[in-house]
């Protein structure tokens, strides 16, 4: 039996049809996310709705053998997981974006609003630029509209909600996609089911390429 | 010895209460002629700070002591024996310990207390050497769990492999995180990225695929080989493979070349032990020249150190059995029943009222009877 953790939402929705597509099929699978856990004796699988930033902690954690979870989230928490391959789906950015008229002062301290504390840290240190963190948990846009921030360091994918707010993209930090996990210890003990469900999830994505 | 303290010894078989498992690893470290190593809880902090690489990053808890000096609580035990070692090529010392370790847990979430066990071999370190701690590794991890692995990788091979690259430093870092994380789609963006040699790229990239069997797993390695590093590492291999096919549990022994713990210290064979119990690697060692070279010592090294907060709770925190009686059973009797299930190894909880246990039994009138 695999035990898969899905993020809930969108992608999670389209990671499931890719792995219903290669015969990873839960004939209970209900994307209404009321019930959380499925599982499907017969195709030896097990899902698991989980909120995507917590996919790499079930799967660092043993309680899922893979996941499927953003690029985002594997370089702000870095989980000691397997990263074994792109799904190429939950395609945008990390970026740092901010008010269109917005003029950087280097010689200030720049106030980051976020919710990926180390990126951003990762980011501006890299550059030599001291900055201030302001952790935010959600509608991170709003941060530079009300002036708590300069600028704002979230993921991207078509710039419609900055562009509603009159915010733009300064910056790209690094391209976001879905990656697909496994986890140390389940890699060695469910090898062959890992490596086959790899194995046909890279033929899909060859196939599409 | 009365029998149901008999009993007693098949409870600790079943891995007793969890408490038996460092017992049975310092018998088996003893059994090796290895000698426990006691040491003081603090250390001074200078050791950590000229060492800051070897302890990967780890925060260290510090504190004045006496006459000014600043003293750290240890969270470390392999750096402290490497320092006090007075072993010589000629003359090495094997050593064992059972310690408490402080680390700041991942995520900051906090200092935690690591309890460790661990060996060290210094002096000099040949095949037997090699050979001797996989089959302890082995072993150790048998007194674990029955279900387990041993994963083994060489910092020559995979440092050999990633120099035929011919990339920065920059770029080798970047590989080395792809072979961590198993990640050939990041690393064959890099490489196309890099411009790096297709050959070895297509070489490197398979090498970091390969995990399973080390006896199935090394002929196609062994075809990838590029350079001298990696093929005197892979040598070291083949006949660690080799002397594990005759190891009790050697057909446990794995190669992957995902594992490995801090590349600037360990410059040989490297070993992970896993559990099917454990989502980490609950053995972690390998060999550590370059710390004792560091220390102006010119001895080789090879040690292991043991996660035992990992060990697997095999007691579920409440008896095997809860025996009920009443006022009006008599008491000899009702005993002499706990003690004959305690002779079978289980561990009875006798009671008059109903108590959490894994099963329960009533004693009526001579006889059990189990109480659903």
């Amino acid at each position: 039996m695999l035990n898969i953790a899905l993020p809930k939402g969108r992608l999670g929705e389209k990671a499931y049809n890719l792995l219903e597509k290669i015969g990873y099929k839960c004939e209970e699978f209900d994307s209404g996310k009321r019930k959380l856990v499925f599982t499907d004796e017969k195709n030896g699988v097990s899902y698991f709705w989980v909120k995507p930033s917590d996919v790499a902690i079930y799967v660092e954690r043993g309680a899922a053998d893979v996941g499927v979870v953003g690029k985002d989230i594997l370089i702000e928490q870095d989980p000691d997981v397997y990263e074994l391959e792109d799904l190429k789906m939950g395609i945008c950015r990390m970026a740092v974006a901010a008010k269109k008229d917005f003029v950087d002062d280097t010689d200030k301290v720049l106030r980051v609003a976020t919710k990926f504390v180390n990126v951003a840290r990762a980011y501006y240190e890299g550059q030599g630029r001291q900055i201030d963190i302001i952790k935010l948990n959600g509608s991170i846009e709003l941060a530079p509209i009300l002036g708590l921030s300069d600028v704002i360091v979230d993921i991207v994918e078509t710039g419609a909600t900055l562009k509603e707010n009159n915010l733009e993209v300064k910056e790209v930090i690094f391209p976001v996609s879905a990656r697909l996990i496994a986890g140390k210890a389940a890699y060695r003990f469910k090898n062959e089911e890992i490596e086959r469900l790899l194995m046909q999830v890279r033929e899909v994505l060859h196939d599409k390429d | 010895m009365p029998s149901s303290l008999k009993g007693i010894e098949r409870f600790f078989e079943r891995g007793g209460d969890g408490q038996t498992l460092p017992f049975k690893l310092s018998a088996l470290f003893s059994s090796y002629g290895y000698k426990k190593y006691r040491m003081s809880r603090f250390e001074e902090y200078s050791l950590y700070a000229e060492n800051f690489d070897f302890l990967a990053g780890s925060n260290v808890i510090t504190f004045g002591g006496e006459g000014g000096k600043l003293l750290a609580l240890r969270p470390d035990v392999t750096l402290s024996i490497a320092k006090n070692s007075k072993a010589t090529k000629e003359n090495g010392e094997k050593v064992y310990y059972h310690e408490s370790v402080y680390r700041l847990s991942r995520g900051n979430l906090g200092y935690e207390e690591i309890d460790q066990m661990g060996v060290e071999n210094i002096g000099e370190v040949d095949l037997l050497a090699i050979a001797e701690q996989a089959e302890l590794i082995l072993k150790s991890l048998a007194l674990f769990s029955g279900e387990y692995s041993l994963d083994v990788s060489h910092s020559g091979l995979v440092h050999g492999m990633v120099s035929q690259l011919g990339l920065s430093a920059e770029a080798k870092a970047k590989v080395y995180e792809c072979i961590k994380r198993k990640s050939v789609h990041a690393f064959a963006e890099l490489m196309e990225r890099e411009g790096a040699d297709q050959d070895a790229a297509a070489k490197v990239r398979r090498m970091i695929e390969l995990s399973g069997p080390i006896d199935e797993v090394l002929p196609e390695l062994g075809a990838l080989i590029m350079g001298e590093e990696a093929a005197d590492a892979y040598v070291q291999l083949m006949a660690l493979s080799h002397e594990a096919a005759r190891m009790e549990g050697g057909d446990r022994l794995r190669l992957d070349l995902s594992v490995f713990n801090h590349l600037d210290y360990y410059n040989g064979v490297m070993f992970n032990g896993y559990i099917r119990e454990c989502p980490k690697a609950v053995i972690v060692g390998g060999e550590y020249d370059k710390l004792l070279e560091k220390m102006g010592k010119n001895v080789q090294a090879l040690g292991f150190a043991i996660n035992l907060g990992a060990a697997p709770a095999i007691h579920r925190g409440v008896a095997d059995i809860a025996l009920l009686y009443d006022e009006s059973d008599n008491v000899y009797e009702v005993l002499e029943q706990a003690n004959k299930l305690r002779e079978k190894g289980k561990s009875v909880i006798v009671s008059k009222t109903r108590v959490p246990a894994v099963k329960t039994y009533a004693y009526t009138d001579g006889t059990l009877q189990e109480v659903k």
